[in-house]
Formats: C-alpha cells, sequence, structure tokens
C-alpha cells in the first residue's frame, strides 16, 4: 500500500519546494504506527527532548494524528502531480551588485553570545 | 451615547481627520485610554508602543495641517506580533523571541508606515501562528470581547480581539490554514486573507511558507479595502510575491451585485456543524439572492481531506523553518550546556511550547525517509486536487459561499486536550489556503447566547475586487458589522 521503502541507510534526494534536499536516513522498521523508538529518533533529528512526563501524552496525540492522516490514502492520486505554486512563477534573478546591508551591530544585538563581531558557540573541533 | 473616537472605523476617522474636526493625537489618546481599561482583562497586546505612536501621531498631525494627507495618515493600527516592526519587540509570542528587536520592518510595515499609519502595538497570537484559539501564547490567551471566557480563535487572536473591542481602528494579522478569518469570525469582526503572493511575506515570522499570507482585520469591508490596497503589491524581496498588477479594492466598494453567481458547496454543511451556524449562512444566501446574486448549489468533493493534507503540509514547512532557532543567531539560548548539540537541544526543548513542538515532530516524521512519499507527496498530490476542485467550481460561479468555522467561538480549554480536535475547527478555512486563493469572514449574525457568527466568500485567485464588492453590498444591507460587545469601563 505505501510502496517500496528506501532500506537503512540509504538517503534519498528529494525536491521540496524547488529545493534540492537530503532527507535524514530512514528509521530501521519504519511503519505507518509510530513507536516509542521512533518518536526519540525523530525528536533526536529535530534538536528536542522529550521531557519524561510528556512522553506517554505525546505518544498518544501523534499516534491518533498520524491516523487521522492515513485518510489521505482512500484518494486515488496515480498520475496526480504534487501542487507546488498557486499561480504562475519565475525565478528571480538580479545584477549581482553590492546593496546596502543592515549594520553588524545591530544585527549582533540580538545575539546571545558574540565575542568581536563573531557569533560565539562552545568549542566544536577537538572535542 | 455618543461614539467614542477608538470605537470608529478607518474611513471614519480618515473623514474626521482631514475636516479638521480631530486631530491624530485626539485619536491615539483615546484608544490608549481603551487599551489602558480593558487590556488587562482581554491581553490582546503583547507589547504596546505609546511613546513611538504619539510620536508618530504628532507627525501625523503636522503632515495633515500642510494637505499631505495620505489614506492612513495618523490611523492607530496594531499588528501582530508575527511581523517584524524595527525597534519594536517582536515574540510571535514565543519564549524563543521574548527579546527579539527587529532590526527591520517587514514590507507591510513599511508600506503602512509610509501611508501614515500609527503603530499602536504588537498583538497576541498563538505561538509561532500554530493553534486556533490564542491558547498556545506563551504571554498568556486573549479574551474573546463577547464572552470573556472564551477564546478570541486564532492564530491572529489578539488582531481580532483588538479590532473588536476598539483597542485600535484596524489591524494585520497573517493566515496560514484560517487564522485570520477563523478569529474574525468569533470576534465579529472582518478578516480578510488575500491571494497568496499578492501581499508580501517578507519579513513575517515563517511558520508555513507556500501558505502562509498577510492579511487584515477591520471593523467593516470598506477598512478591509482600504487597508489592503495599503498592502498589496509586488516585492522583490518575497520571491513569491507575485507581479499582477492589482486593481484597487476600494474601486470596487459600492458595486451593484445583480447578475454575480454565488455558489454554495454541499461539503460544508455536514451534520456536525451547529445548527445556528447552518441558519445563519442560510440567512445570508437568501439576502444575497433578494440582493440580486444567482444561487447555486456546487460541489467541491475533495473537502474532507482538507484537513490532513494541510497539517501535513504545513507541519514538514513548520518543522523546516523553526530549524533556524537554534540559540546561535538571536533568540533564547539555554544556559545550560556541555557542547553545541546539547546547546540545540536544550534551547530548543526550553523555549518552545508544547504546540510548536507537536508540528515540529509531525513535520519532521512525514517528511523523513521512508514516510516521506505517504505523507508529504501524498498530501501535496492532494493540494493539487482540492486546487483543481476550486479550479473546477469557478468555472460555474463568482464566489463560494461557506460558513467561516463549524461553531461560535468555543470556550477556554474546551479543545486544549485534544490537538486534533483543535484542528478540525480549521476545516472550512484550510480549503482556499491550500489552493492559494482569496478568503474573507464577514459578520453574519449572532447565536441565541450573543456570540457572533460570520459566513465565508472565497474568491477566485486574484479576484480580491469581486469579494469587496460582493461582501461590501452585504454589509450596507445589514447591521451585524455595527453591534459592539458590551464590555466594562
Amino acid at each position: 500500500m505505501f510502496g517500496d521503502r528506501p532500506t537503512v541507510g540509504q538517503r534519498v534526494l528529494v525536491s521540496l519546494m524547488g529545493v534540492q534536499v537530503l532527507l535524514p536516513e530512514p528509521f530501521p522498521g519504519a511503519c505507518m504506527k509510530i513507536t516509542e523508538k521512533d518518536i526519540l529518533h525523530t525528536a533526536s533529528l529535530a534538536r528536542l527532548n522529550i521531557n519524561e512526563g510528556e512522553f506517554i501524552q505525546t505518544i498518544k496525540d501523534l499516534k491518533k494524528i498520524l491516523t487521522y492522516f492515513s485518510k489521505l490514502q482512500d484518494l486515488d492520486t496515480k498520475d496526480v502531480l504534487p501542487f507546488t505554486h498557486s499561480h504562475e512563477t519565475e525565478n528571480r534573478l538580479r545584477e549581482d551588485v553590492p546593496k546596502k546591508s543592515l549594520p553588524r551591530k545591530k544585527i549582533l544585538e540580538n545575539a546571545p553570545s558574540i565575542q568581536d563581531s563573531f557569533l560565539k558557540v562552545p568549542k566544536i573541533i577537538g572535542v | 451615547m455618543e461614539k467614542e473616537l477608538c470605537q470608529m472605523t478607518i474611513h471614519e476617522t480618515r473623514h474626521l481627520l482631514d475636516n479638521g474636526e480631530i486631530c491624530a493625537m485626539d485619536l491615539v489618546s483615546s484608544v490608549f485610554k481603551k487599551i489602558e481599561s480593558l487590556d488587562p482583562k482581554i491581553n490582546a497586546y503583547i507589547t504596546t508602543a505609546r511613546d513611538t505612536a504619539f510620536k508618530q501621531a504628532k507627525e501625523a498631525d503636522k503632515k495633515i495641517a500642510r494637505g499631505e494627507t495620505d489614506l492612513l495618515t495618523g490611523i492607530p493600527v496594531a499588528i501582530k506580533d508575527a511581523l517584524c516592526t524595527r525597534d519594536l519587540r517582536t515574540t510571535c509570542a514565543s519564549k524563543t523571541l521574548e527579546n527579539f528587536i527587529p532590526p527591520y520592518d517587514a514590507t507591510v510595515i513599511e508600506k503602512i508606515k509610509n501611508r501614515g499609519a500609527v503603530i499602536i502595538g504588537k498583538t497576541n497570537m498563538d505561538e509561532f501562528s500554530m493553534g486556533s484559539s490564542n491558547e498556545s501564547s506563551f504571554f498568556g490567551t486573549a479574551a474573546n470581547p463577547w464572552d470573556m471566557r472564551r477564546v478570541p480563535g486564532g492564530s491572529s487572536g489578539g488582531s481580532a480581539a483588538a479590532t473588536a473591542a476598539d483597542e485600535c481602528i484596524a489591524s494585520l494579522g497573517s493566515d496560514t490554514g484560517g487564522s485570520i478569518r477563523q478569529p474574525a469570525s468569533f470576534c465579529g469582526v472582518v478578516g480578510f486573507k488575500p491571494t497568496y503572493g499578492r501581499v508580501s511575506r517578507f519579513g513575517l515570522v515563517s511558520y508555513a511558507s507556500s501558505l502562509d499570507q498577510v492579511g487584515t482585520l477591520t471593523k467593516d469591508v470598506e477598512d478591509a479595502a482600504i487597508l489592503l490596497d495599503c498592502i498589496s503589491g509586488f516585492d522583490p524581496k518575497d520571491a513569491t510575491s507575485s507581479k499582477k498588477k492589482s486593481p484597487s479594492c476600494r474601486s470596487f466598494l459600492k458595486k451593484n451585485i445583480s447578475g454575480l453567481t454565488l455558489g454554495i458547496p454541499a461539503e460544508y454543511f455536514p451534520d456536525t456543524i451547529d445548527s445556528e451556524v447552518k441558519k445563519a449562512v442560510f440567512n445570508a444566501a437568501e439576502k444575497m439572492r433578494v440582493m440580486g446574486a444567482e444561487i447555486k448549489r456546487i460541489s467541491l468533493p475533495r473537502t474532507e481531506y482538507a484537513v490532513a493534507a494541510y497539517y501535513i503540509i504545513a507541519s514538514a514547512e513548520a518543522g523546516s523553518n523553526l530549524a533556524r532557532y537554534d540559540g546561535v543567531k538571536y533568540g533564547h539560548r539555554s544556559s545550560n550546556h556541555r557542547d553545541l548539540k546539547e546547546l540545540y537541544k536544550k534551547t530548543r526543548s526550553e523555549s518552545f511550547g508544547k504546540e510548536v513542538k507537536r508540528r515540529i515532530l509531525l513535520g519532521t516524521y512525514v517528511l523523513s525517509a521512508g514516510y516521506y512519499d505517504d505523507y508529504y507527496k501524498k498530501a501535496s498530490q492532494v493540494r493539487t486536487l482540492i486546487f483543481n476542485d476550486f479550479k473546477n467550481a469557478f468555472k460555474d460561479c463568482d464566489l463560494i459561499l461557506t460558513p467561516t468555522a463549524p461553531s461560535a467561538a468555543f470556550l477556554a480549554g474546551e479543545k486544549t486536550k485534544d490537538p486534533l480536535d483543535m484542528y478540525l475547527s480549521d476545516v472550512f478555512t484550510i480549503p482556499a489556503s491550500l489552493a492559494g486563493i482569496p478568503a474573507v469572514s464577514i459578520p453574519c449574525g449572532f447565536t441565541r447566547k450573543g456570540l457572533p457568527l460570520g459566513i465565508q466568500l472565497i474568491g477566485n485567485s486574484f479576484e480580491e475586487e469581486k469579494i469587496i464588492g460582493l461582501t461590501h453590498a452585504f454589509e450596507q444591507s445589514t447591521s451585524w458589522h455595527l453591534k459592539k460587545p458590551v464590555l466594562p469601563d
């Protein structure tokens, strides 16, 4: 019913709103029934922690919503092109000339941590 | 009792300002007086901009004195807190952006400032526009001015409540799946979502980029036409904004509607819909028939699949759009972390609310390899079918008439326990969002409990003016939009 799935470890290039993106790796044992393991994996991909107190309710809610989503499988969409734009669009090109941009100082005012004119993050090389 | 200035519309105050009967300072004072007395109860605003608003009003008075009046000179406008305002905090009702001060204005803000608008403040909303009741706001929910125990709708609930309670003259909102129309219906005001691409999204905090559209919440249709004329038009900063020339919506006010064909889709009247809603919509249709419109039964057969397709697409885009909140460039950063990955995780987990996290999880899940075809691709194909349904329908009619929401405003807390139940409250507004076509909600009556009801008029792509023409004529022969909630002083 859901066609061939990529195997674990295989990554897929798809076009999302005109941009080529590399999808994250599939979960082991992908299926419509979302498991606790799937949720933890998804949360990790989305860089979110789910705290223990919320876990059971989160699974329950997601299962209910995903079951509702599966009603789309009733519709025959063979040969239907996925929707991209509601009106004519074209790629917009502009002259490659510098324009006035926002002042760096002003932009850095919103940064949580800076050093000189750089955004500061925890050490990422050699840890 | 004489009308207070803040109770008036854009066109009424424009007239008084231009005739020198009032000045912009009087008008802005009247609005702030209302905010001070009511907003502690309604919570329509997250941030008010009193000092700059009074400065802008003073400027406006000088301009009016010099005869340099424009459409919005001196008019107090409230802005949904999802639109970036230069040097004025923009939170999107999230802890993530609690202290974010944009260094630039959204294009629509620049446009209304250029027309002379006075920016009153930033209105409450569902966090990152994800919600249908305003209850997901980090700053607490806003109340419905018609019954404080009820929600104002969402996500532009603060803009709708502020407009209904006269805490502004008019307001801007944004609509992804009904976020302007549903709160307009719940609060008894006019909420207009233009065609996708007609109004620039530059500076609108992204939720679901293929659906998001900036629009207006106003006290009547004439004000919607004025405000739409001010914000529409091509913007090179938004790659999806259309180059199509926008005709003036104002020129379609006071039109004769005879000869217009109105389609009524059977699928928008399921058994689950409130009987008072159904009755009000049929009464409105009858009124329009008497005024000369032809009423036709039509079918939009894929309507029942719209909510599922929408929440897949919107969540997928949200999951992707909200990846930017990582605690590095701007926004909240967790102080408790050992390395970069933990900084990301803790920052995001601490600062996103429950509904936002749920949609990020859903979006990440439906886009993951192995699920992509079943969910995202399938939903995008269904979106094409829904678009085609509308395309076919508009061969037989000029406009489509439906209820805006299945019920009047619900009680706070009524739907927060079941997210799917909340999602289904957008069932009638979502299809037009998926198709990217314009739609408005206007007042059409009240329930026995005195809660406002709205009808939705959906038009074909870039045919806002037909909607304006019909709804203005309808409004001229009804008085629903003139009723005000009874509020404590």
